[in-house]
């Protein structure tokens, strides 16, 4: 009993706990599919299905026009998934901790033997579950279409090809060039990597909600640090070019400020690449995985810390 | 107060981090660019040249979406004739997409064909300023191709397309140059035998186009004709038949009839298509004559010979000219 009780203490105490996480995540998870967030499913469907009617004019007699098409389609879909998420994440976790506030929820939450870094990690979790199965639908609704329109492309243009009298082989090659623009591993990778980019603006969300009161001002304030993280990469080189002639202003040490303190989301963007019909090989895609994570662990990290002593 | 301390120490730990994590990320960079996973980084004068889309389109994905439809958009400066709204579209356009053939082919189309064949029919300006800017025009579309070239270093085809307009009987072609061009598809690695034979056979039509290159024109036509079968095509037949009966050209050893055309028929029949086409190239040398032998030879009805034998009797001479 005595053995019972003491595990019991330390179960309460204890620094974090997946269940407590699983059952906030879950919570915060329900609370956001009730407000009926899914419905922008529909609306990608639509998107998808109506770009996928769209035929580019084969007006030079050369055969880009097919690739051009299954482009534009993932081009429209990946387009659609960051916009989707970027929304979910942004509008979602600046709405975290102010929406418990007000409902109280939060209140009852901390009143319990609840860790606030728990506390914390169940709502991103949450948030970050909604922004998965979201993109994970997504994914499998352009994968379809795309897969549709391949089958069909490629059936019609053997036969065209053929009709024209060119070989097999080069028959082929135009075939390769299609397949490469189809359903590859690539289509998940750059899924996956819309899904880190979300991942890493939930946190910073998260980041700056715990400071601030005001959602619009987190918000504002993460879509900044956005905006500066897409120019990260421009400074971190400019930076690099100027130490490199041993030149120092005060445009390199800004440049400097800026690709050390914020994150570059840059490198999360593999979807042009991928439209471009290139395979990402694994060894970047493991790259990238590791700095989103260390991303995302310092960004709940440093919220932990802001939220720690927080009074409400 | 203590939010303050919090957020020093917020700010420290991102400065910590970042200094630590720059160099691991600087390296990813570079070898994402390497693989072209990422889109080349833009100048300051594109950005400025991109407005307010340079900054939608840094982030991922939206560059060849707005790219894809701005193109399409293009199509109505086309239906007007509207060629500078093309070329400036355009100029945005292979910005925000660098990567895709597509909009450099479609660019320099617009520029070198279209813009070009249209001011070439311009009534409105005077006959020195119509060839004054069908030039510049298609002078633009070139440009354009070597910007793609620029940026796109390891694509061939878009080599291909600037060989194909210095090639262009109709746009100021450049034969030296267009040759130059095709050599450099051809060192480009694993390129398919379907394209190496395309690029050869493109090289040969080029050399017979520049008439002190009779001899290098011949040379080449017998190293293709010798080093593989799908070689032996009416180019580099006729063009061994008629370098080996070019007057200034060195022959080892001619070849027969049979020899180049595999037959007396199949001769007759590339032969006659040649001479139907004889203004396009370089002088016939030979052709009529062996016309003429194989006409006899495969005994080709009068009316269907390209040189009909000319009555001898009088009368029939005289009905000919009555009925010229």
């Amino acid at each position: 009993m005595a053995t019972h009780n003491a595990q019991l203490e330390l179960k309460k105490t204890s620094f974090i706990s997946l269940n407590r996480i699983a059952v906030i995540a879950g919570h915060t998870f329900t609370q956001l599919v009730r407000m009926k967030v899914f419905y922008f499913l529909v609306a990608f469907v639509i998107l998808i299905w109506a770009t996928k009617q769209i035929i580019f004019p084969n007006e030079t007699g050369g055969s880009g026009s097919p690739e051009q098409e299954l482009r534009l389609l993932k081009s429209t879909g990946f387009a659609a998934m960051n916009i989707f998420s970027l929304l979910l994440a942004l509008a979602s976790t600046a709405l975290l901790i102010p929406k418990d506030i007000e409902d109280r929820t939060l209140y009852t939450i901390l009143c319990k033997p609840v860790p606030r870094l728990d506390y914390l990690l169940g709502k991103l979790a949450g948030v970050l579950l909604l922004i998965l199965v979201s993109l994970f639908v997504m994914d499998l609704i352009l994968s379809l279409f795309l897969h549709q329109k391949l089958s069909g492309m490629i059936a019609i243009h053997t036969e065209q090809l053929a009709a024209r009298g060119i070989p097999k082989e080069a028959i082929q090659e135009y075939l390769a060039r299609y397949e490469a623009h189809g359903v590859t591993a690539n289509i998940h990778y750059a899924t996956l990597t819309i899904f880190l980019k979300a991942m890493v603006i939930a946190s910073i969300a998260l980041l700056i909600s715990t400071f601030s009161s005001s959602t619009l001002f987190t918000i504002i304030a993460t879509l900044v640090i956005l905006i500066i993280g897409l120019i990260v990469a421009d400074a971190r080189e400019y930076v690099i070019n100027m130490a490199a002639i041993g030149q120092e202003s005060k445009l390199v040490s800004t440049a400097l400020a800026i690709s050390i303190l914020f994150p570059d989301l840059q490198f999360l963007s593999i979807e042009d690449g991928v439209i471009d019909g290139r395979t990402v090989p694994f060894s970047i895609m493991r790259q990238i995985l590791i700095i989103a994570l260390l991303y995302v662990a310092t960004y709940v990290v440093l919220s932990w810390f802001a939220f720690r002593k927080k009074e409400f | 107060m203590k939010t303050l301390i919090n957020s020093i120490l917020v700010i420290a730990t991102l400065a910590i981090t970042g200094w630590l994590k720059m160099p691991f990320e600087q390296k990813l960079a570079e070898q994402m660019h390497e693989l072209k996973l990422v889109p080349p980084r833009l100048t300051l004068e594109e950005r400025s040249k991109l407005k307010q889309k340079a900054f939608i389109a840094t982030y991922g994905s939206l560059r060849p979406t707005i790219a894809a439809f701005s193109s399409v958009q293009t199509t109505q400066y086309h239906s007007k004739q509207e060629w500078d709204k093309i070329e400036n579209a355009f100029s945005e356009i292979v910005l925000l997409d660098p990567y895709n053939l597509y909009y450099w082919e479609t660019a320099s189309w617009h520029m070198a064909a279209n813009a070009a064949a249209n001011k070439k029919q311009d009534l409105s300006l005077t006959e020195v300023a119509r060839k004054r800017e069908f030039k510049k025009y298609i002078q633009k579309g070139k440009d354009i191709i070597e910007k793609g070239i620029k940026i796109n270093p390891d694509n061939w085809k878009l080599l291909n397309l600037k060989a194909r307009l210095l090639s262009n009987r109709y746009r100021n072609p450049n034969y030296h140059a267009a040759i130059k061009t095709y050599r450099e598809i051809l060192k480009t690695p694993n390129l398919s035998f379907h394209n190496t034979k395309n690029t050869e056979f493109v090289i040969q039509q080029c050399l017979l186009q520049i008439p002190e290159k009779h001899q290098e024109a011949y040379d080449n036509a017998l190293r293709l004709f010798h080093s593989a079968p799908q070689y032996r095509k009416p180019t580099t037949q006729n063009a061994i038949f008629v370098g080996q009966n070019h007057p200034l050209n060195k022959v080892a050893k001619k070849m027969s009839i049979n020899e180049i055309y595999g037959s007396p028929h199949d001769a007759y029949r590339i032969l006659n298509i040649k001479w139907q086409n004889r203004k396009l190239g370089p002088p016939p040398y030979g052709i009529e004559k062996t016309i003429r032998l194989l006409e006899n030879e495969l005994k080709i009805p009068n009316n269907k010979r390209v040189f009909p034998t000319k009555p001898l009797s009088i009368k029939s001479t005289t009905t000919h000219i009555i009925a010229k």
